[in-house]
């Protein structure tokens, strides 16, 4: 019924009425997309994007370019489905082009200034619901964030934020667990310094 | 004593530690000052890092990017009607035939022959030619050739 229902040339006509929950696996949804099933990368992009939106702005600290870059890896995914072999589960793999997204952003960013994080794009600088002091933590947090290395940067977001086990980022990173933690310790090290005496 | 590697304190402070590798940690830290103190800073950077909190996803992202899925299919390159895919699928093809062509061409061609077989002939004809000239008769020549398997000695 659900693969009759989600194969019907009016399935968009009728999630537009009512939303339906699509009950299929990720596998499964990206099968659809390989088939051309752009409801399927919809649906994907519904479950996924707050993932994607979140590691991008933390690297890039843009939530415009964080955005662009997530709506980017979803493109990238439409492209590349019909050749994804499904050795890895399908947030490896989209934490994985969101990453490297990223780090190819930051590298043309260095080589030309005027791609460098902007304060004033950035929803999230500062709230005046909130208490200065949650204020200036966020913004502390975000300069120690972003002064990390590259690479650290981006282990630290995906262990901290996202949760990930070193095995999980080495998947997605492409580095081996042990340059992982290596990484993850020098992170930490950095943060101890530049955070020392908050929270 | 074994001090506890800064690797275990972080996932101590992310509470990803095993409950019996968490217990031997946490015994260890009661009797260590210094670990204690580092485990206290990691403790401290992990409770700030939770400040940064990233911004939700604004509505509509999934319907951008399933129209910006089918803008991308549409403008897809086509060569003679064919999707890019199509053509680099019977690109893929001829190229894959002309090379195999060419690798049994080469494999089923003969060897060339040796230099040294070349001039062995070469050296036969010679003698041969002498072999002639020193018979007169022309039935003598087709029995040398026809008949003697072995070298026939030249005066």
């Amino acid at each position: 019924m659900a693969a009759l229902l989600y194969s019907s040339p009016f399935q968009s006509t009728l999630r537009g009425v009512v939303r339906l929950a699509d009950t299929r696996s990720d596998a499964e949804l990206l099968d659809a997309v390989a088939r051309s099933d752009a409801g399927a990368l919809g649906e994907l992009a519904q479950r996924h994007q707050a993932k994607a939106i979140a590691l991008a702005y933390r690297m890039l600290q843009r939530q415009d370019l964080a955005e662009d870059i997530a709506q980017e890896a979803f493109l990238r995914i439409w492209r590349h489905a019909p050749r994804y072999r499904g050795d890895a589960r399908f947030t490896t793999w989209l934490y994985r082009i969101v990453s490297n997204l990223c780090l190819d952003h930051m590298r043309r960013a260095k080589r030309s200034p005027d791609e460098l994080p902007e304060a004033s794009v950035d929803g999230r600088q500062s709230s005046p619901e909130e208490p200065v002091e949650t204020n200036e933590l966020r913004a502390q947090v975000r300069r120690a964030v972003a002064a990390l290395p590259e690479r650290q940067r981006l282990v630290l977001i995906l262990h901290r934020y996202e949760e990930l086990t070193h095995a999980e980022i080495a998947d997605v990173t492409g580095w081996s667990a042990s340059a992982v933690e290596s990484l993850l310790v020098r992170a930490y090290a950095n943060l101890r310094q530049s955070l020392a005496g908050l929270a | 004593m074994e001090h506890v590697n800064d690797i275990e304190l972080i996932e101590l402070a992310a509470g990803r530690l095993d409950s019996t590798r968490c217990a031997a940690v946490q015994e260890h830290l009661a009797a260590c000052r210094e670990c204690r103190a580092r485990s206290e800073e990691i403790a401290a950077a992990w409770r700030a890092l939770a400040a940064w909190e990233a911004p939700s996803a604004r509505g509509g992202f999934a319907a951008d990017v399933m129209d910006a899925a089918r803008r991308d299919r549409a403008r897809a390159p086509r060569i003679l009607g064919l999707r890019w895919r199509a053509v680099r699928r019977l690109a893929a093809s001829v190229l894959a035939a002309a090379l195999a062509g060419y690798a049994a061409g080469r494999w089923l061609r003969p060897p060339a022959r040796p230099q040294h077989a070349a001039a062995e002939e070469q050296q036969l004809i010679e003698e041969l030619r002498l072999y002639v000239l020193n018979n007169v008769s022309p039935t003598g020549i087709a029995g040398a050739l026809l008949d003697a398997p072995e070298r026939v000695e030249v005066d």
